[in-house]
C-alpha cells in the first residue's frame, strides 16, 4: 500500500513536472491574482506577489509531491508571498496610530464589564444570506473598506486563519493591539453589512 | 466556572479554535447562563463563521466576478519565467 502510494505520488510528480509553467498562468492566473488583489488592496502589488510566486514554484517544482493540486501549491506559495509583502511594508512604514489600539475600552469595561463590550443583535440572520451571492459581495466590499490595520489584521487572523502570534509578528503589534483591532474590525464589518443589506 | 472577564479573553485575545474541550465546555457553560457574555459570544461566533463561510466560497465566488490578468502582465511574467528557465538551464 505505502509503495503503491509513493509510485503514484512519483508518477504524479513527473506528471506535473512535464507541465509549463506558462500552462498554469493560462490555467490560474486569474484566480491567483484575484486571491492577491483581495489581500493587498493593490493591483500592481499583486502583479508582483502573482510573478514571484510562479518563478519560485519554477524554481521549487522538485520539491512539490503532488499531495495537493498545482493549483492550491500554487495558491500556498502564493499566500507566502502576500505575507512577506505586508511584513516588509510594515516594516517600511510602521502603523502610526497604534495607541489607539492599545486600550480604547478600558474605561467602558471598567464601568459597564463586557455589555460595553457585545454588540446589538443582527438586523437580520447573517447565516440565512450565506447562500446569496450578493451577501459575498458585500461582504467583500466591506472588508475592503477596512481601514489599515484592521484590514491587515482581519485578513491575516481570519480568513488566513494565522495565530496570534503568527499575525502579531508580521504586523509588529502586541496581543493587546490585535485583541482591540479585531474586536473593531468585527464591529465595522457588521454595521458594514448591516447598512448594505436590503432584505 | 469562569468569569466574565475570562470569556471576552478567551474569545477575543486567545484563538477560540484552539481552546481545549475542557474550556469549551465552561465556556459555553458560562454564555448560556450570562445574558450579556451569551450576546457577545453570538457576535464573536457569528463573525467566525462567516469568515470561514467566505473561505469556503470564495473560490467559486472569484470565478464569476473580479479582476482578470491583464495581457501585458501575464507576457511579463512569461517572459520572467523564459528568463528564469533559461538561467536554470546554463
Amino acid at each position: 500500500m505505502h509503495s503503491g502510494g509513493s509510485e503514484l505520488i512519483k508518477f504524479l510528480s513527473m506528471t506535473v513536472q512535464e507541465h509549463n509553467p506558462e500552462e498554469w498562468l493560462e490555467k490560474y492566473g486569474d484566480y491567483l491574482l484575484r486571491y492577491a488583489i483581495m489581500r493587498l488592496r493593490d493591483v500592481t502589488a499583486a502583479e508582483d506577489v502573482l510573478q514571484e510566486t510562479f518563478l519560485a514554484a519554477m524554481k521549487g517544482l522538485e520539491r512539490f509531491d503532488g499531495r495537493v493540486e498545482i493549483k492550491y501549491w500554487l495558491r500556498g506559495i502564493l499566500r507566502n508571498k502576500i505575507v512577506d509583502h505586508i511584513r516588509k511594508a510594515v516594516r517600511e512604514q510602521p502603523y502610526e496610530n497604534l495607541e489607539e489600539y492599545q486600550k480604547p475600552d478600558e474605561t467602558k469595561m471598567k464601568l459597564f464589564g463586557i455589555p460595553a463590550q457585545s454588540p446589538r443583535p443582527w438586523e437580520f440572520e447573517p447565516h440565512l444570506a450565506y447562500e446569496e451571492t450578493e451577501f459575498w459581495g458585500i461582504f467583500r466590499e466591506c472588508v475592503d473598506k477596512l481601514k489599515q490595520p484592521l484590514q491587515q489584521a482581519y485578513m491575516l487572523k481570519e480568513l488566513e486563519g494565522m495565530s496570534t502570534e503568527e499575525v502579531c509578528k508580521v504586523l509588529e503589534i502586541t496581543p493587546n493591539n490585535l485583541w482591540v483591532i479585531i474586536h473593531r474590525a468585527r464591529a465595522h464589518l457588521k454595521d458594514c453589512i448591516e447598512s448594505k443589506w436590503n432584505r | 466556572m469562569i468569569a466574565c472577564k475570562q470569556v471576552a479573553k478567551a474569545l477575543e485575545k486567545g484563538d477560540y479554535n484552539k481552546l481545549s474541550g475542557w474550556s469549551k465546555f465552561w465556556l459555553n457553560a458560562h454564555v448560556k447562563l450570562c445574558t450579556m457574555c451569551g450576546g457577545y459570544h453570538k457576535h464573536v461566533m457569528t463573525m467566525m463563521d462567516t469568515a470561514r463561510g467566505f473561505n469556503e466560497r470564495e473560490e467559486d465566488l472569484s470565478s464569476t466576478e473580479g479582476s482578470c490578468l491583464n495581457p501585458v502582465t501575464a507576457e511579463r511574467i512569461r517572459s520572467a519565467l523564459r528568463d528564469a528557465e533559461q538561467e536554470k538551464a546554463e
